[in-house]
């Protein structure tokens, strides 16, 4: 439901980049988004894209990749992937916020609860060419 | 030319509310303020459990409460005619708390409180992606909503420390299970407090109030 302020925040990076890198277009987007996060993919791309409309960034394909959740025990200690429980009633796994291991739950998040842009593909001059004279 | 930029080390929004999240809790230790956020969707009872608890407890402890909503003051004035120091954060249209917010609010708490809620807005997606450093988060789920909320929203229940399943009175009626609504939580937490509730009777209330180690 807040993807147009993790959308927002993700433009400003990305436009503040081109601007320091001099770029003249960004060709690619590469976002990654927490497991745990709730934030749509789609619809963020979806602002990304509107976002971009009139900037060097207009064109620029954007993909995105879900960093699944890591979690660290308190109690015994377990680093891992978070436990998940199949319901045929939901299409999607549900996650158990109990340690794996030792069935507690005093667990800390690593990762899986942020959305990033990971990196961007620029280009620095028109037509490829180098800015060798 | 072609090249690429690496950016996975600019500033996260998520990540920078977890820190700020971080300092709020420092600061209110520091203050000696016990703190607890309040989560639930629209109508789950979430204003009712508070004034419950701040008649209850109004004696016992110094309390301040922070009411978020869209607008109006409805739900401050509520819990504020009790007579505990109560503050309205409107978010305008925004969904959820946030800890940039509850850091400015924080800043107008009277010195000497000691005892803090903070009512979220009502909604059960959003607040569960941006902690407000509280020592405790309560979920609030009522069985009005129908049989399916905690499992549609594993993510808030996960990370609550109590949660509430308010309006047992009216479970017979809804044909609602509090059995499996209790057994949903404890398959997404076993550690999460179940307290059932009939708040606008006060039901359940002495049982929140352990729950919360108050």
């Amino acid at each position: 439901m807040h993807e147009m302020s993790v959308a927002q925040q993700i433009a400003r990076a990305v436009l503040r980049a081109a601007k320091r890198e001099e770029a003249v277009k960004v060709a690619r987007i590469n976002i990654e988004i927490g497991q745990l996060t709730f934030l749509n993919p789609e619809q963020v791309i979806f602002w990304l894209a509107e976002l971009f409309k009139g900037t060097e960034a207009e064109a620029a394909e954007i993909s995105h990749k879900i960093v699944p959740a890591r979690v660290r025990c308190g109690k015994c200690g377990y680093e891992g992937p978070l436990q998940v429980k199949e319901d045929p009633l939901f299409h999607q796994a549900l996650p158990v916020f109990a340690c794996p291991k030792c069935e507690k739950g005093s667990l800390d998040i690593l990762e899986g609860r942020d959305c990033i842009v990971r990196d961007i593909e620029i280009e620095t001059s028109p037509d490829g060419d180098c800015s060798c004279h | 030319m072609h090249k690429i930029v690496d950016l996975k080390d600019e500033e996260s929004l998520l990540a920078h509310n977890r820190e700020l999240a971080e300092k709020i809790h420092e600061q209110l230790a520091e203050r000696g303020i016990c703190s607890i956020d309040v989560m639930g969707a629209i109508g789950s009872g979430k204003t009712t459990i508070l004034e419950k608890l701040v008649e209850r407890l109004k004696n016992q402890y110094r309390i301040a409460v922070l009411a978020g909503d869209l607008t109006t003051t409805i739900d401050a004035d509520r819990i504020g005619a009790h007579g505990v120091q109560t503050f309205q954060i409107n978010t305008g249209k925004e969904c959820h708390l946030d800890a940039h917010l509850i850091s400015h609010a924080i800043e107008d708490i009277p010195a000497d409180t000691n005892l803090l809620f903070i009512e979220n807005v009502g909604n059960l997606v959003c607040p569960a992606d941006f902690p407000l450093g509280t020592d405790k988060r309560v979920v609030v789920v009522s069985v009005t909503e129908g049989p399916y909320m905690v499992k549609k929203h594993p993510y808030i229940f996960g990370q609550a420390h109590v949660a509430v399943i308010n309006k047992k009175d009216l479970a017979d009626s809804m044909e609602v299970s509090i059995e499996d609504l209790t057994n949903d939580i404890h398959g997404i937490n076993p550690e999460t407090r179940v307290v059932v509730m009939t708040a606008r009777d006060g039901e359940g209330i002495e049982e929140l109030i352990g729950a919360l180690e108050l």
